[in-house]
């Protein structure tokens, strides 16, 4: 089997993974919306939870996985391990989109104000703008080898990033709600609404996969076609 | 918290559909440049 016909399979997989995940969305909107209890003191408003949280989970899962390739990369020097670097940023860099509009829709009916810039929402923005810069400056940089190189060091800026975000609503003052699943002691939510989280962070779960399939295999075939042309030029 | 739904679930159809699109341009640039050669 050809580097083609792999990257193609890939994409088709990636494809049905993610119709499954779309697929598992709809069936987490029905639960969240109509099976899951108002809460008392947020009311409908907390329901956002069940899709910024996994959106958030996502988010990270993809950057540090960006962050990890990168490491890889500038140990191997595997022009492939680059490309799924990018793929889980630029699937990163959606997920985080959702993170960084659900919050506020929340916030201003919970908070007051569609923003403020507390430690937590100011980090999680840097990150998003940083992953926005890896994919800018990937665009921009033509040698493949520079483009890994410099891509790599921001990938693994955003990997270290990561446990910081977590750790800053106990770091600093911040309005942003603590952890109430990752964290040393027991989940502090009722069973039912426990569930739907679970349902809601593996369905984004399974929507991170598929995008990322689809990524990767898009990068791939896009680099065999430079390929190809400078094969052709040459 | 309907508008935060609706916001989550555009976000990942257009996701969906860019990289469908996407994927679909690569290939049939592919296709073509072979026919070319």
């Amino acid at each position: 089997m050809t580097t083609r016909d792999r990257a193609r399979r890939i994409g088709r997989a990636g494809m049905a993974v993610t119709l499954l995940g779309l697929a598992g969305l709809a069936g987490v909107y029905v639960r969240a919306l109509a099976y899951t209890p108002v809460e008392r003191s947020q009311g409908a408003a907390q329901k956002i939870f069940y899709v910024h949280v996994p959106a958030a989970w996502s988010a990270l899962v993809a950057i540090s996985v960006t962050g990890l390739l990168s490491i890889l990369y500038l140990w191997l020097k595997d022009r492939r391990i680059d490309l799924a670097a990018a793929a889980s940023a630029e699937v990163g860099v959606a997920f985080a989109t959702i993170m960084l509009t659900t919050g506020p829709i929340w916030g201003k009916p919970i908070w007051g104000t569609w923003w403020t810039w507390d430690a937590r929402l100011t980090s999680t923005l840097f990150l998003f703008l940083l992953f926005v810069g890896y994919l800018v400056l990937r665009g921009v940089l033509t040698d493949p080898g520079i483009r890994g190189r410099f891509s790599a060091v921001i990938g693994i800026m955003g990997l270290v990033l990561v446990p910081f975000i977590h750790l800053t609503v106990y770091l600093f003052r911040t309005l942003h709600p603590a952890p109430i699943v990752l964290k040393p002691s027991a989940p502090s939510l009722p069973g039912v609404m426990l569930v739907t989280l679970f349902s809601s962070l593996g369905v984004f779960t399974v929507l991170y996969v598929g995008f990322m399939m689809q990524r990767y295999a898009l990068g791939l075939l896009r680099e065999l076609r430079e390929e190809e042309l400078a094969g052709a030029a040459g | 918290m309907v508008a935060a739904y609706t916001v989550a679930a555009t976000i990942l159809v257009i996701y969906t559909v860019s990289l469908f699109v996407r994927l679909r341009a690569v290939g049939k640039r592919g296709q073509d440049s072979r026919l070319d050669g």
